[in-house]
């Protein structure tokens, strides 16, 4: 239900200071016109009150010559450069502009207000991306401000065609969502559809990309997703410019972007910048690497337990060897390594950075050197173990499900050979060739989404 | 119609699916042939395949995007609820063959360790989570993994061309003209999925019928040349092994890699379990439009337990089962259910549209 802003300004004060609780931040400040009385109001650290000070206040220390009740229009029209501005008439959305960071403006005798906004908080600079290194790509990174992320886009994307609507979404926090499209190149089916998604996603909050990603896919059984995300301006861009959509979260340097296909894990903006010759190598190189990081600790086990013939007969016996003075069967000490692996990963990844470099050495000097030599763990292991730790690096985006198949595929191959192995491989396969985001298959091989989209092969 | 699959996936899963039987190719089963007749009798095959797909083709030439089941249940609900379990059964049969015939396999030379009714166990169970996923996410599945094949099936060729001698081929003997048609009807009559098209026909985006003829060609092409090199690698060698193919895959060395038959036998693996589901989806389609409400939604699990059920009945002496489904029952229900009923149903539609056609004039 809407509030309608009362015709007494001390009215609507007593009404906001309730509704916020007397918080001590929310201020108010009177501003006398001569006979025209206004009251300010404001939540301290979410304006910038300097730039208002001279920008609004001062301007109105010179009396007024209009009406009372035509106080709030008044002050509307005059021109007040570079400040965006608003005309509203009920509580609600002067509580929407207050959180937003707006310098808003009661009068008596005036149910309407105007709200100046001037937003102003600590942000984090724009600094290069952590988890998407490039070599000569840009390096410029997505911050947690929205708007700023904007204009890095918008930096790149130079045309009237690029599109972004802001959205709020999160019924207490309340967050800016900007759906960003190049309105020439994305498919209008596909904005709606993402669109309508949106509008009847109804989190509490949104904190991370992560709270989206339910409303936007249509199943959340696979253990792969059709929304990508990035922290890369140009990677996000480049994304727009192929007629995917995006959507940029308040408060998150992340990005996300859809339909994200198999092959997107595949690239990096660098293969654009190179060779084409040396661009296909990488992605071959990183598509070994998925398959290693993914299933080689399974096919190992697999080999070694039940198809030992298949390795060649000096390399079979150093194995043997190996593993035979082991206390532990060859598939519960895969199982048992990765586990520490993905244990010692996890606390890198948590820990402050200063310690995170001890856990690295306590992780290769203890657990790796030692183990080797207390006859814990089998050398031939650790250096699977290392192998898959490497690869997996390649293509950070998907690491979750990289982790979790990697013990499926240990498990299979430790029950039941090669045959469990290609069983799960053929039902991640099924798996991922279920995935159809937005109409379009996952698995597709065609790079473009126009031309996706128009294949008769999918 | 959304769900479809275009003809590039559906001529890879009935590439796949097909495949298979040459890769597990029994001498012992066969009739007695030496490899240059075997070979004269892959292209009488591709004849056979031809003429007894042409019931089938000419149905999805005239009725493309309509499933056989829909386009009986016009003329009668009962008969096409009769047909759709009847077809379910032959199709459930051909999956127990398959896998019967896999188990062997199996047994023979991958899961000596395992429990192999536990492997067949698994091997359903995944077939089950993948007609659960739908027709499409099988198709591009069997698209991934037919270039895979193709490449594998380059490298046994290529790692054993050099061992290749024509002399080890001989030719046809007088005597064995009986025997290689009869070897190639049986292999003609084990195109169980050319009549599995008569069912899925309203999800395939594109021409059915050229895809048909595409596949038995390629098919044709490709056994030919994989008894071709099996015949010139292995002589009569070859015809002493109870599968010639997996002990060609054995000879071939490639570089470093020398036991090529472990991962030749993974791929085989892939095959066996998207030609199982690939009939398991048929037969559930048929069972889906045939049974009763309630049974609907657990039709897909009804079908692997009698799957499993006629796998555990069967296995007990598997070849002396396989050569009597085979040689007996397959071939009758091929030949009912691929051509005979086909052509009674395309009869049926060319007598109607020539009544409609008499009406319209007058």
């Amino acid at each position: 239900m809407n509030t309608p802003i009362l015709a007494k300004a001390i009215d609507n004060k007593l009404l906001l200071q309730q509704r916020f609780g007397n918080s001590f931040d929310l201020m108010f400040r009177e501003v006398n016109c001569g006979e025209i009385h206004y009251t300010a109001a404001f939540l301290d650290g979410m304006c910038d009150r300097l730039f208002l000070s001279q920008s609004v206040i001062r301007p109105l220390s010179q009396p007024l010559d209009c009406a009372p009740k035509n106080a709030i229009d008044t002050l509307y029209s005059i021109l007040y450069e570079g400040i965006e501005r608003d005309m509203v008439s009920t509580m609600e959305e002067v509580e929407q502009h207050l959180i937003a960071g707006s310098l808003v403006f009661f009068a008596d005798e005036c149910t309407k207000s105007v709200c100046f906004n001037a937003p102003i908080f600590a942000r984090r600079a724009v600094s290069e991306p952590q988890s998407e290194q490039q070599e000569k790509g840009s390096k410029e990174g997505f911050t947690d401000f929205f708007k700023d992320n904007v204009t890095l886009i918008r930096r790149r994307l130079r045309t009237p065609e690029l599109h972004i609507e802001r959205i709020n979404i999160g019924k207490t926090s309340n967050t800016f969502v900007c759906l960003c499209y190049l309105a020439d190149r994305a498919d209008n089916e596909l904005v709606e559809q993402i669109r309508s998604k949106l509008s009847k996603a109804d989190p509490d909050i949104v904190l991370g990309a992560g709270s989206l990603r339910p409303y936007l896919e249509k199943s959340s059984q696979s253990f792969f997703s059709g929304i990508g995300s990035t922290e890369r301006p140009d990677t996000f861009a480049a994304m727009l410019s192929e007629g995917r959509v995006g959507l940029i979260i308040d408060g998150v340097p992340f990005a996300l972007f859809m339909p994200q296909f198999f092959t997107d894990h595949l690239r990096a903006l660098d293969d654009y910048l190179t060779k084409p010759y040396y661009a296909f190598l990488l992605q071959v190189l990183r598509l070994c690497g998925l398959l290693i990081a993914t299933m080689l600790p399974g096919l190992f086990v697999a080999v070694c337990v039940y198809h030992p013939e298949l390795l060649p007969t000096d390399v079979m016996f150093d194995i043997a060897v190996a593993i035979s003075h082991t206390p532990f069967p060859l598939f519960i000490e895969a199982l048992i390594i990765h586990f520490i692996y993905e244990i010692v990963r996890e606390a890198g990844l948590r820990m402050p950075k200063s310690v995170g470099h001890a856990v690295s050495i306590v992780g290769t000097l203890v657990i790796g050197d030692a183990a080797v030599k207390a006859g814990l763990i089998a050398a031939p292991m650790l250096i699977i173990v290392a192998l898959t730790a490497i690869s997996s690096a390649i293509i950070p985006g998907i690491h979750e499900p990289m982790a979790v198949l990697r013990f499926l595929f240990i498990l299979a191959g430790g029950i039941m050979g090669l045959f469990g192995i290609m069983l799960t491989a053929v039902a991640v396969c099924i798996s991922i060739c279920n995935i159809v985001p937005f109409r379009i298959p996952y698995v597709n091989p065609i790079k473009t989404l126009k031309k996706a989209r128009n294949s008769k092969l999918l | 119609m959304k769900n479809q699959i275009s003809s590039a996936q559906l001529f890879c899963i009935l590439f796949v699916c097909r495949l298979l039987g040459t890769f597990t190719y029994m001498s012992q089963l066969q009739t007695t042939l030496h490899a240059g007749s075997r070979i004269v009798a892959t292209g009488v095959c591709f004849l056979f395949s031809i003429l007894s797909a042409i019931p089938v083709l000419l149905y999805l030439q005239k009725q493309n995007n309509v499933s056989f089941l829909n386009a009986v249940g016009i003329v009668s609900e009962k008969t096409a609820g009769i047909i759709g379990i009847s077809y379910a059964a032959f199709f459930l049969f051909a999956a127990i063959i398959t896998i019967t015939r896999f188990g062997l396999f199996a047994g023979t030379v991958l899961v000596q360790n395992t429990g192999l009714y536990i492997s067949v166990f698994f091997l359903l169970l995944v077939c089950v989570y993948c007609v659960y996923q739908g027709l499409q996410p099988l198709a591009r599945t069997a698209v991934i993994f037919a270039v895979i094949l193709l490449f594998s099936l380059i490298a046994v060729i290529a790692g054993t061309i050099g061992e290749c001698s024509l002399i080890n081929i001989p030719g046809i003997r007088e005597n064995e003209i009986p025997n290689i048609i009869k070897q190639a009807f049986f292999s003609a009559c084990r195109n169980i999925e050319i009549p599995a098209l008569l069912f899925i026909a309203e999800e395939i985006k594109g021409k059915a019928h050229t895809v048909v003829l595409k596949f038995i060609t390629a098919f044709s092409i490709i056994s030919a040349l994989l008894f071709t090199v099996a015949g010139g690698v292995l002589g009569e060698y070859g015809d002493q092994q109870i599968f010639p193919l997996f002990t060609l895959s054995s000879v071939a060395k490639f570089g470093f890699v020398e036991r090529m038959e472990d991962l030749l036998t993974g791929i085989w693996i892939v095959c066996a379990m998207l030609k199982t589901a690939f009939l398991l989806y048929v037969a559930s389609q048929c069972l889906q439009k045939s049974l009763h409400k309630e049974i609907k939604t657990c039709h897909t699990a009804i079908g692997a337990v009698l799957i499993f059920a006629g796998y555990l009945l069967f296995s007990a002496d598997i070849p002396t089962t396989i050569r009597l489904l085979r040689t007996w029952l397959l071939p009758a229900g091929y030949i009912i259910f691929a051509i005979l009923l086909p052509i009674v149903l395309y009869l049926l539609f060319v007598r109607k549209e020539k009544k409609l056609q008499k009406e319209n004039r007058i």
